[in-house]
């Protein structure tokens, strides 16, 4: 009944039944779940529960061997990696993965596919304007920047190209607590501002819940539970889980 | 400035730190100048020559020496010290040479070496040395006044000279075969030089920019090669028509290649490229009947100037030297060669650096520095490193057709594994990606191994070389990557 609203939102992602195999390894089996426009969508699990080879499999590699995954009415599972990508999913992979020798600058124009310069000032600006760190820094080495710097300019390179769907592949990954919630508040404020709709992989759950408008619990390439943020948060399984108590 | 480094640095120090550098000098110049082969009679002997090794430690003791005296602030003296020697050794080099064969032994004796090219190695190291420790006292200086001023010092030339030496260095290189000193040899040296910077520029795209280890690379030189003399024997295209089907055939082969093998990696990839380029040469060596098999094919003819050919005139007026006016010369053809490479040189330069500056160039470092970054930002790995292999590949062919037209002859020895590792070479010293550094590597090695005189010992210098380099500059000679793009950085407008 609360969702009424959300019910008329069009699914931007949706995955039916989908089964991901690494080699002999079934590491998804049979996950569905939908992510819809405007939303911000986490997803939380242990080490080991297929959370980023769920957005992998989004991008392609490995191909989801079973089900189907739609992306804006289209199926994408036959298609390759930067297809995929240039239909318009972000994907900011675990880890960060800048180039570390180039600047930033240069990171970020790695993010644009065609480089025509009107679209192109404005998107920076849009970029410099959410994390004005990185115009102070925009002529250093990536290698240079700490972790939050880092994260941030990865995250700057995924939406740098007007993305209808991010995926965030756990952003608070060896980062102090305080840069923790800084990025946290950044991916609220991208939804926010921006309407960007994000898919949150996270470990830190206590986080990605209160973010959260939906959420779904991962457990060995199975979903075991969905609901909204807050419902997950309250839920004494979670809490026991995944929260400390 | 070292001084805060937590050892007190003294003179005895210093001098003890001289002294172990020296014994280490003498004992690599031992190997390289301390044995001299005399033949007496019917046998060979082994000369040892102490007096010259000698010479080695000490200049290099006093070199280290006035390096040292520079950090305890006695730069000054130092500066007095490597300026008198070289004064004294240019002084003592002049005289000899001027000084006519009859009493050139009285003269001799003023110089610490016997071989005349060791003594310009000396007093050029010694002047280099001088204007180092010029710029240290200096730079200490400016860097003090700077704090006053509170303002970051630069050594920045001013932009009109540096456009004026630029145009000056390009002006040297264009009449360097017109010059007196240049001799056929030379300018032999110069033109080989040349290509293999071209070479290293090529595979740099490769190896330095897209990060792809290939060992093969002369393979794609080879095809240039022969497909100039091929088509230019066979089907009668002149020059011009060839090479660009020399760089086109060439990278056609790249691409062919690329496809089964860009999926590897690292080491699996050289490993592949090694074999093919092995392949493409046991092709050359025996499919005799296309190839000329181990014989190489000869007499490939030279490229003409407008039509006008570089022959000895037979009076019906098509040869360069007619149409010019000037006097028959087998060296107008050189020269004429030497000019040519110079400008596709410059052509590659300006089209490498182009192209770093396009989307393209700077997917290629994309891909070398993180693969799956590139991936997750929607690039295709595959075609941008095809594009890198088929690029390389091209300039290679270029060059191959080049290197056919200027030797006029050709054979599968020119296209050997070492020439892919010499090549593979000039881009580790230089420096990656670097343009300025592959050329300077390229003519430190060439000449290097173009000493005769140093003979069997060249191939132990490059190799000491080689592991120099790797020890203090493991980035290569020259490091510095400038980033691809400047324009936009400093728009105001973005903030």
């Amino acid at each position: 009944m609360v969702d009424i609203n959300k019910q008329e939102k069009a699914n931007i992602l949706a995955l039916k039944d989908v089964h991901s195999f690494y080699g002999q390894v079934e590491a998804l089996r049979g996950v569905s779940l939908q992510v819809k426009a405007g939303e911000i969508v986490s997803l939380i699990g242990a080490n080991g529960a297929g959370k980023t080879t769920l957005l992998m499999t989004i991008c392609g590699k490995p191909k989801a061997q079973k089900g189907e995954i739609i992306f804006l009415n289209q199926s994408i599972v036959s298609k390759p990696t930067h297809e995929i990508i240039r239909l318009g999913i972000a994907h900011c992979p675990e880890g960060r993965h800048i180039f570390p020798k180039m600047t930033v600058m240069e990171n970020l124009l790695m993010g644009i596919a065609e480089t025509s310069k009107e679209f192109f000032k404005q998107d920076l600006k849009r970029i410099f304007d959410l994390f004005p760190i990185l115009y102070d820094r925009r002529t250093q080495r990536g290698g240079t920047l700490s972790g939050g710097e880092q994260q941030m300019l990865a995250i700057g390179r995924a939406i740098i190209s007007r993305p209808k769907l991010l995926l965030l592949d756990e952003p608070s990954l060896g980062l102090a607590p305080i840069i923790v919630q800084k990025i946290f508040a950044t991916i609220r404020q991208l939804n926010k501002e921006l309407q960007m709709t994000i898919l949150l992989i996270e470990q830190n759950a206590y986080h990605a819940l209160q973010l959260a408008d939906r959420a779904y619990v991962l457990v060995n390439g199975y979903i075991t539970m969905q609901g909204t943020g807050q419902e997950l948060l309250t839920n004494p399984e979670i809490s026991k889980a995944y929260l400390g108590g | 400035m070292n001084i805060n480094t937590g050892k007190s640095i003294n003179l005895k120090h210093i001098f003890f730190q001289s002294l172990g550098v020296a014994f280490l000098g003498a004992v690599l110049g031992s190997l390289l100048i301390g044995f001299k082969l005399q033949s007496r009679g019917i046998s060979l002997e082994l000369d040892w020559r102490l007096s010259q090794v000698l010479a080695v430690a000490f200049f290099v003791f006093l070199g280290r020496f006035c390096l040292g005296l520079q950090q305890i602030k006695l730069g000054l003296l130092s500066i007095f010290v490597t300026i008198a020697v070289c004064a004294y050794m240019i002084t003592a080099i002049l005289l000899s040479v001027q000084t006519p064969e009859s009493s050139k032994a009285g003269n001799h004796l003023l110089l610490p070496y016997s071989d005349m090219k060791l003594n310009w190695m000396t007093s050029v190291i010694y002047l280099g040395l001088f204007l180092y420790l010029i710029y240290r006292f200096f730079k200490k200086r400016t860097v003090l006044d700077s704090r006053i001023q509170n303002k970051k010092w630069k050594f920045r030339l001013n932009k009109n000279i540096q456009m004026i030496l630029i145009i000056a260095f390009l002006l040297l290189l264009i009449s360097a075969p017109f010059l007196q000193i240049i001799d056929r040899r030379i300018l032999n040296i110069l033109t080989q030089i040349l290509l293999y910077i071209v070479l290293g520029w090529g595979l740099s795209i490769v190896v330095g920019l897209a990060g792809l280890l290939d060992l093969g690379y002369v393979a794609f030189y080879a095809v240039g090669a022969y497909a100039y003399a091929l088509l230019s024997l066979h089907f009668d295209f002149s020059f011009w028509l060839s090479l660009p089907l020399a760089g086109l055939l060439a990278a056609a082969l790249g691409i062919i290649l690329g496809f089964p093998v860009l999926r590897l990696r690292g080491d699996y990839l050289a490993i592949v490229t090694l074999g093919f380029g092995e392949i493409i040469r046991m092709v050359l060596v025996n499919w005799y009947e296309f190839t000329g098999g181990p014989n190489g094919i000869n007499q490939i003819p030279k490229p003409a100037l407008f039509g006008y050919l570089f022959d000895e005139p037979k009076g019906n007026g098509n040869t360069v030297s007619e149409w010019l006016g000037i006097e028959y010369s087998s060296e107008t053809f050189y020269i004429f060669m030497y000019l040519l490479v110079l400008s596709m040189a410059f052509g590659v330069f300006w089209f490498i650096r182009k192209l770093r500056r396009l989307p393209i160039g700077r997917a290629w470092e994309a891909i070398r520095e993180d693969e799956i970054a590139c991936r997750a930002l929607g690039l295709n790995p595959t075609n941008i490193k095809l594009t890198a292999f088929a690029t390389g590949a091209m300039i290679a062919g270029f060059a191959g057709a080049f290197f056919a037209a200027y030797q006029g002859f050709i054979s599968p020895e020119s296209f050997t594994f070492v020439e892919s590792i010499t090549i593979l070479a000039i881009v580790v010293l230089g420096g990656m990606g670097n343009l300025f550094g592959i050329a300077l590597a390229a003519i430190l090695l060439i000449f290097m191994l173009e000493l005769r005189d140093l003979e069997m010992f060249r191939m132990l210098a490059l190799g000491v070389l080689q592991v120099f380099v790797m020890i203090w500059r493991p980035h290569g000679l020259i490091s510095r990557r400038s980033p691809t793009v400047y324009r936009l950085m400093s728009t105001k407008g973005v903030s």
